[in-house]
């Protein structure tokens, strides 16, 4: 594909940062994220360019994510393990940015695996039409599975902030129609 | 019209309706008080979810550390506050910030007392950054109020009314920012119970704009701060900027049902949309975009004169030199002319350029459209 220098600029920043926030590691999503341009070599034509990347990264996680959860998680422990044996005194305020990063972390992981992808997507900039696009989602649930995100991430952090056992699936927000 | 359901609430708020169907929604808002509340706690949702999807940006390089690890960094659970690590209670706080006006005072009566000629001593304009030296992460129980608050500008982004709140929605248009952040301007300590009181006079539109007076300790000259002060200085840092920056979403902590309306409804922020006016011609300031939006992540993309993100989106990065400074570089494509920008207790002034070559430009900020 003659335009793999354009996608590369236009496109390779989001999706690092959507993978990123995926896998809670950034080798692992610049990694993915080759193999998703790689890929976008190698097809002769993409209509909507953004949702197909998104749609490739996401498809790579969730297949090497089967594979290699056990050996990642294990590499994860040991990487944390050295850095916390070579860890100075850190500051507060970067204890304090680490343990929100920690929380919101966990927070996302207690997410459906749909939901947390539409979230991270979005927030992004994906619209609706690419969100429905990647995920093979109708455009009208689209609007459903990002309220419901949202709110279960909102709920599942606070859960944890506070400590208690409340996790997400708090229904409200929502009256019957009438 | 049938009350409206979650997920058409967000994807209106994500401007994801068509035309026709956005119009009905926004009709059926301005009408129906419950559905109102329900655009309300989802404008609050949105923001929330933002905050804290965009606190996994924090920890740079390497994975992210999960919970277990980052409570072995801190040496306790997450749940224990830096306020609480510190032994610094409010009542102590409060002590150490009169210490630290009191001795602030003194010295500064006495310096003025040597200087007849000069009442102003200099030494307040030094302390003054000190003091409104922004934090992202307020290290006192205030993150409560604030908590994951990196992308609490996207509050700002998102109180800020769509056209068509303007139009149909009063119920839940918001009100000037500038108003919001007068209403907390008076109240330099922020907690949950600041939120509601905030969220009430913004809901009254009854507060006068506040001038931008300093706060008290802004009057203590350079002191060496450290123990107890320093902590205080700490706990005191984001009164300032909250005082040019803080806005609100209106009924949002009014119609909460639960802490996390609250907790995010309010946060000092630079990131955003502006507006850069250049009145001369001069080349120093010549690769500077007229619109951009500065987002969480320090990257700077361009908006439309509506504030809308631009197709075309070159990027830039920004990064904060001082407290209350900010350093905007344009997209490489176009001259690498930085942008300073300095918000100031109640304004926002710019400047273009390098040494001599700088240029005053006009800077406004501008409600962000998505």
């Amino acid at each position: 594909m003659n335009d793999v220098d354009r996608l590369f600029r236009e496109y390779h920043e989001p999706l690092v940062r959507y993978l990123t926030r995926r896998l809670g590691d950034r080798d692992w999503a610049d990694e993915v994220a080759q193999e998703t341009f790689l890929r976008a070599m190698r097809q002769e034509s993409i209509v909507s360019e953004r949702a197909w990347l998104f749609a490739v990264a996401t498809n790579l996680v969730r297949d090497e994510a089967r594979k290699d959860a056990r050996r990642r998680r294990r590499l994860e422990l040991l990487r944390e393990q050295a850095r916390a044996e070579e860890a100075v005194e850190p500051e507060p305020l970067a204890i304090e940015r680490a343990q929100e990063a920690a929380l919101a972390r966990k927070a996302l992981d207690m997410l459906a695996e749909r939901d947390r992808e539409a979230l991270l997507m979005r927030e992004e900039g994906l619209d609706y039409t690419e969100i429905a696009s990647a995920l093979e989602l109708s455009i009208k649930s689209v609007g459903t599975t990002l309220a419901r995100a949202r709110r279960r991430l909102v709920d599942a952090y606070e859960s944890l902030q506070h400590g208690g056992n409340r996790v997400g699936g708090v229904a409200r927000g929502t009256h019957a129609a009438s | 019209m049938q009350h409206l359901d979650e997920g058409t609430i967000h994807a209106w708020l994500d401007d994801a309706l068509a035309g026709d169907e956005a119009a009905a929604v926004a009709k059926h808002v301005a009408e129906c008080g419950d559905c109102a509340a329900l655009v309300a706690e989802a404008r609050g949702m949105i923001v929330a979810a933002g905050n804290i999807v965009a606190a996994l940006d924090d920890v740079r390089g390497g994975v992210i550390p999960s919970s277990a690890p980052a409570r072995a960094i801190a040496g306790q659970t997450s749940q224990t506050s830096l306020w609480r690590r510190l032994h610094f209670t409010p009542t102590r706080a409060a002590l150490a910030a009169t210490l630290l006006v009191a001795v602030g005072s003194v010295l500064t009566l006495r310096r003025a007392g040597q200087r007849d000629d000069q009442r102003i001593p200099s030494a307040s304009t030094v302390v003054a950054p000190i003091i409104a030296q922004p934090t992202s992460r307020p290290s006192s129980p205030q993150t409560q109020a604030q908590t994951p608050a990196t992308a609490a500008h996207k509050a700002a982004d998102l109180a800020s009314p769509t056209p068509s709140n303007v139009a149909s929605a009063p119920a839940v248009a918001s009100p000037p920012a500038s108003r919001a952040s007068n209403a907390l301007a008076t109240k330099p300590s922020s907690s949950i119970a600041d939120a509601h009181q905030l969220a009430d006079s913004v809901r009254s539109s009854t507060v006068d704009r506040v001038a931008a007076a300093p706060p008290a300790s802004a009057n203590a000259p350079a002191v060496v701060i450290s123990g107890a002060a320093k902590a205080s200085a700490d706990s005191m840092r984001v009164a300032p900027e909250r005082r040019a920056q803080v806005t609100a979403l209106e009924g949002v902590a009014a119609t909460a049902k639960t802490s996390a309306q609250r907790s995010f409804a309010v946060g000092p922020s630079v990131e955003g949309c502006y507006e850069v006016r250049v009145d001369s011609a001069s080349s120093s300031v010549a690769g500077i975009l007229p619109r951009f939006e500065l987002t969480s992540n320090s990257s700077v993309r361009s908006v439309t004169p509506e504030g809308r993100p631009d197709s075309t989106m070159p990027v830039g990065r920004w990064e904060r030199v001082t407290p209350n400074v900010v350093r905007v570089r344009f997209a490489e494509a176009r001259e690498q002319q930085p942008l300073t920008l300095q918000f100031g207790s109640a304004s926002l002034t710019g400047r273009a350029g390098a040494g001599d070559r700088a240029t005053n430009v006009a800077v406004e900020r501008i409600a962000c459209r998505r």
